[in-house]
C-alpha cells in the first residue's frame, strides 16, 4: 500500500514538474517573441524579410547569402535568404512528394514537375496578387519557361538563356561547353608540341604516356568525361538537322561508333584510366588533376572554372601551371540547345509571397540581373559603349584569384543571361585566354527548341529518355573499356539492341515532331 | 450460462492480470501497425497511374492500370541484370556471411585467455558501428589504384600492375561479400556467443571424461545446442535475403560502391527502385518493382520456415 502511495505521489510530482516546465518554456518563448517584435519595430528601417531558399545543386559553392552582391540584393529588395543546399539529387523529389517545399526553390531539375499550380505560384500570379513586375523579361525566356508547364503559364524563368541575336552580337568569350585543361608546365617539358587537331592530341597523349609514366595522360574523372572528344567528332547529346528538321539522339547519330572506338583506343593504349572514369563526383574527379595524377583533364569552359582549377593545382604544386586547350575540331563547335539551366520557384508554402515577388522583380529586371553578376555600377564596373562591362581593378584581381564567389558571391543571382555571365568571367581578362575562348565560338548556333522539345519526365517519352541516359552511362563505360576489338563490337551491338528495345526510334520521332511545336512557340 | 461467456470472462480476467505486460505488447503492436502495416496501403500505387502532383489521395483516385508497371519492369532491358545481381549478391552473402559468425563464435568460446577473447570480440564488432558511407570512404583509401593494398602488393612484387578493385565489374561481388563479412561478422557473433554461453557445461565435462576431443565436443555438443538460435537467425536472414541477409547492406553497398564501370554487377533492384522512385519521380513504377521483390522475399521466408519446421522442429511461426 505504501509503495502504491509513493508511486502515485511521485507520478503527480513528475506530471506537475513537466507541466510547470512547459509553462515556463511557453512563457519564455512568448516573451522572446515580444522582444523580437520590439526590436523589429525599433529598427523598422532595416527590417528584412527572411525567406528560406533550397538550392537543388549539391555542388553549389556557397551556402551563405553574404558578400557584395547579396548585400546589394538585400538593400534593393529588403529580402534576406536563409540557404539550404541539397545533399543529394533525390532530396527535392522527396520534398515535392511530402509537400514540404520551402519558400523558394532554385533548381536545375524537376522543372516540369514544379511548373504546376499545385506546388508553386506562377509568375503571372505573383504579378497579379503581389505586385511583381517582369517588364524587362524577353518573350523567348517566357516562351521557354511556359514550355515546361501544362497550363500555359510560367512558374520560373530559366537563367543563362540568350537569343540568337544576343549570341551573334556577343563581343567576347564563348558559350560554356566541355573543354580540356592541361598542365602547361609539363607541356613546356615536352617542348610545347602543337595541338591543332585531334591527331595532334592523340600524339601528345602518347608522348605523355612515355615521358610521364606515373601519370595518367588524360583524366576523365568527374562530369565531363569524353564530351569534348565527342564534340570535336561532331557527336553531341542532341543532333538536329536544321535543314531537314530531323533529330537524332546521341547514340544514333552518325560518327558515334567511331568516337567510341577512339575512346576505346585511348583505354587500350593506357591514355585513360577506368578508376578515374568511374568517379562521377565532380570534386573528387578534379582532385586527381589537383594532385598531379593526370596531364590533361576533361572539364568545363568557364573562366572561373579555370582560375579555381589553376589555383588548386598550384596549391599542391606551386611550380605547376594550367592552360585551356583551344577548340581542335575541324568544323565549328557543336550546336547548342541552350534554353537555360536553372530557375527560381516560389512554392505555395511560401511564408511571404510578397517578399518573394519583390526579390524576383528586382532580380529579373535589367538592373537586378546586371547587379547580380557584375556588382555595383560605378564601383565594380562601368558599362562600355558596346554594352560590355569594364570592371574595376579590384574586381579583376578577385576574379583572377578565383575568389569571386567568396568576395562578390554572384551565385545568388537567380536570373541572368548567358552573355552577362560570359562578360563577368572574361571582360578585361588576359588576351591569351580570350583568344582561346574565341576558338570555341566558331560557327556556334543555338537551338533552344531542342531543350524545349524534351518530353516531361512523367510522359512515356520522358521515361524512354531517362532509360536511354541510364543505358548510355552503363554501356559507354563498357565500350570505352572493352578489352578487345571483338568485345567492343559485341558490346556495341548489345547497346544498339538495348536502345531499340527501350524505344530509341519512338524518342527520335517524338523529338522531331516536338521541335516543330517548340519552334512555333518561339515564333520561328 | 453459456460456455463462451465463461471463457470471455476468464480471458478478460487474464488480460487484467497481465495489464502492465500487455501495455508493452500493445506499444509494439501499434508501432508495427503504424510503421509496417499502414504504409502497405500505398502498395495499391503499383497498380495505378499515380503522379505525385495528385497528392496522397491521388493514390486512391488515380486511374487503375492493372499490371502495366509489372510488365514494364519484366520487359525492361535492365530486368535480367537487376534480378541476376540481386540474387547473386544475396546468395553469396548468405553462403559466406551467415556461417562466419557461427564459426567465429565457436572459436572465441574455445579461447582460453579471457582477456584476449574480449579484445578480439571488441575489435571484431566495432566495425558494425561504422556507417556504410564511412566504410566506402575507407575502402577507397585501401583499394584504389594508389591505395594501401595496391601499393603494398606492388611494392612487395606480388603484383606487377595495381588492380582496380573498385571499378572492376568482376570483383564487385567479392568486394561486397568481403566488406560485409568484415563489418558485420563480429556483431552477429554476439548472438551466437550468448547461445553458446547457455550450453550446459556438464555436457562438455562428461564428454571430456568420455575422451571426446575439442572438435568432437564442438560438433556433438556446442553446435547441436545452438541449433535453434542458428535456425531462427537463418530464417530472419533469408527473410531479408534480397536486402543483404543479416546485415541488410545490399542497398548501401550498391549505392556507395557502385559506379558506371561496375554497374553491370552492382546494379540491384533496391537501388533501381530508389533511382526510379525518388530521382525520376516514378512512384507507381517503383512501387510495383519493390512489390515484386517483397513477394519473392515472402515466398522465401514461408518456404524456409516450413522446411525448417519439418527438418529441425524449430520455426518462427
Amino acid at each position: 500500500m505504501k509503495k502504491r502511495i509513493l508511486a502515485t505521489f511521485l507520478s503527480i510530482i513528475m506530471v506537475v514538474t513537466m507541466g510547470l516546465t512547459a509553462c515556463s518554456d511557453a512563457k519564455g518563448e512568448s516573451s522572446r517573441t515580444e522582444d523580437d517584435g520590439k526590436e523589429n519595430t525599433e529598427g523598422s528601417e532595416t527590417k528584412m524579410d527572411t525567406l528560406e531558399v533550397f538550392i537543388n545543386m549539391s555542388w553549389y559553392p556557397t551556402d551563405k547569402f553574404e558578400g557584395i552582391i547579396p548585400n546589394l540584393i538585400k538593400e534593393a529588395t529588403g529580402v534576406d535568404l536563409n540557404v539550404t543546399i541539397a545533399t543529394s539529387n533525390e532530396q527535392l523529389g522527396v520534398m515535392i512528394s511530402s509537400g514540404e517545399l520551402p519558400d523558394l526553390i532554385y533548381t536545375d531539375s524537376e522543372i516540369d514537375r514544379l511548373s504546376n499550380s499545385k506546388f508553386c505560384y506562377s509568375y503571372s500570379e505573383l504579378e497579379e496578387l503581389y505586385g511583381a513586375s517582369f517588364e524587362d523579361l524577353g518573350d523567348e525566356a517566357i516562351a521557354i519557361a511556359k514550355s515546361y508547364s501544362e497550363d500555359g503559364d510560367y512558374y520560373t524563368v530559366l537563367n543563362a538563356t540568350a537569343t540568337s541575336d544576343d549570341w551573334e552580337n556577343m563581343k567576347l568569350g564563348a558559350v560554356g561547353q566541355p573543354t580540356i585543361m592541361y598542365r602547361s608546365d609539363l607541356m613546356d617539358e615536352l617542348g610545347n608540341p602543337k595541338i591543332n587537331t585531334l591527331e595532334d592530341f592523340v600524339e601528345v597523349l602518347e608522348l605523355c604516356k612515355t615521358t610521364f609514366p606515373d601519370m595518367v595522360p588524360f583524366g576523365l574523372g568527374g562530369v565531363y568525361k569524353s564530351q569534348y572528344i565527342k564534340n570535336v567528332m561532331g557527336v553531341t547529346n542532341n543532333i538536329y538537322d536544321g535543314a531537314t528538321g530531323e533529330y537524332y539522339y546521341e547514340a544514333s547519330a552518325p560518327g558515334y561508333k567511331e568516337c567510341m572506338q577512339l575512346m576505346n583506343e585511348f583505354a587500350l593504349k593506357g591514355y585513360i584510366e577506368a578508376e578515374y572514369y568511374a568517379n562521377e563526383n565532380d570534386g573528387d574527379g578534379k582532385q586527381y588533376f589537383y594532385n598531379g595524377d593526370c596531364v590533361f583533364f576533361a572539364d568545363y569552359l568557364g573562366y572561373n572554372d579555370y582560375t579555381v582549377i589553376r589555383n588548386n593545382v598550384q596549391s599542391v604544386n606551386p611550380a605547376a601551371d594550367v592552360a585551356i586547350l583551344p577548340w581542335i575540331g575541324e568544323g565549328g563547335v557543336p550546336m547548342g540547345s541552350n534554353a537555360g539551366w536553372a530557375g527560381c520557384f516560389v512554392s505555395r508554402n511560401c511564408s511571404n509571397p510578397e517578399a518573394a515577388a519583390r526579390l524576383l522583380t528586382y532580380q529579373l529586371s535589367n538592373e537586378g540581373r546586371q547587379a547580380g553578376m557584375w556588382g555595383r555600377e560605378g564601383i565594380d564596373y562601368t558599362l562600355g559603349d558596346d554594352g560590355v562591362p569594364i570592371f574595376s581593378e579590384e574586381f579583376k584581381e578577385v576574379r583572377d584569384n578565383g575568389e569571386l564567389v567568396e568576395v562578390y558571391n554572384y551565385r545568388f543571382s537567380f536570373y541572368f543571361t548567358a552573355i552577362d555571365e560570359i562578360y563577368m568571367n572574361l571582360s578585361g581578362g588576359n588576351q591569351e585566354i580570350l583568344d582561346i575562348f574565341a576558338t570555341y565560338r566558331k560557327g556556334y548556333q543555338n537551338y533552344p527548341e531542342l531543350a524545349m522539345a524534351r518530353p516531361a519526365a512523367s510522359t512515356d517519352e520522358g521515361v524512354i529518355y531517362t532509360k536511354l541516359e541510364e543505358l548510355k552511362k552503363s554501356y559507354e563505360a563498357k565500350l570505352i573499356f572493352a578489352a578487345s576489338e571483338t568485345e567492343f563490337e559485341s558490346t556495341y551491338a548489345e547497346y544498339m539492341e538495348a536502345l531499340e528495345q527501350t524505344g530509341l526510334q519512338q524518342y527520335n520521332d517524338y523529338m522531331t515532331t516536338s521541335i516543330v511545336e517548340a519552334r512555333k512557340l518561339l515564333g520561328k | 450460462m453459456s460456455k463462451g461467456k465463461v471463457t470471455g470472462c476468464k480471458y478478460f480476467h487474464a488480460l487484467k492480470k497481465q495489464f502492465s505486460l500487455q501495455i508493452f505488447v500493445w506499444v509494439g503492436l501499434i508501432y508495427l501497425f503504424v510503421f509496417s502495416y499502414l504504409p502497405m496501403v500505398g502498395l495499391v500505387m503499383g497498380f495505378k497511374d499515380y503522379d505525385i502532383v495528385d497528392g496522397v489521395w491521388g493514390i486512391f483516385t488515380s486511374e487503375w492500370v492493372g499490371l502495366k508497371y509489372f510488365k514494364e519492369f519484366v520487359n525492361d532491358v535492365m530486368f535480367e541484370r537487376l534480378v541476376r545481381n540481386t540474387i547473386a549478391i544475396s546468395v553469396l552473402k548468405m553462403i559466406f556471411t551467415f556461417p562466419m559468425p557461427i564459426i567465429f563464435a565457436v572459436m572465441l568460446s574455445e579461447m582460453r585467455s579471457l582477456k584476449y577473447k574480449k579484445l578480439v570480440q571488441t575489435c571484431s564488432y566495432l566495425p558494425h558501428f561504422i556507417s556504410w558511407v564511412v566504410v566506402a570512404g575507407i575502402s577507397f583509401h585501401f583499394f584504389s589504384l594508389k591505395g594501401i593494398i595496391n601499393t603494398l602488393l606492388v611494392n612487395t612484387r606480388l603484383l606487377q600492375e595495381p588492380i582496380s578493385y573498385l571499378s572492376d565489374k568482376d570483383l564487385y561481388w567479392a568486394m561486397a561479400v568481403f566488406l560485409d563479412v568484415w563489418k558485420e561478422m563480429g556483431w552477429w557473433t554476439i548472438v551466437f556467443l550468448a547461445a553458446i554461453a547457455g550450453v550446459n557445461h556438464e555436457l562438455h565435462e562428461a564428454a571430456a571424461i568420455d575422451g571426446a576431443g575439442r572438435l568432437k565436443r564442438i560438433w556433438h555438443i556446442t553446435l547441436p545446442s545452438i541449433k535453434p538460435t542458428v535456425v531462427i537467425v537463418l530464417i530472419l536472414a533469408i527473410g531479408n535475403l534480397f536486402g543483404g541477409g543479416l546485415s541488410g547492406s545490399n542497398f548501401e553497398q550498391s549505392y556507395l560502391l557502385g559506379n558506371s564501370m561496375n554497374s553491370e554487377t552492382s546494379d540491384i533492384i533496391q537501388t533501381y527502385v530508389y533511382e526510379v522512385g525518388l530521382s525520376q519521380g516514378r512512384y507507381a513504377y517503383a512501387t510495383a518493382v519493390g512489390l515484386i521483390q517483397s513477394v519473392i522475399s515472402l515466398i522465401l521466408i514461408l518456404n524456409c520456415n516450413f522446411i525448417s519446421k519439418k527438418i529441425s522442429g524449430s520455426s518462427l511461426f
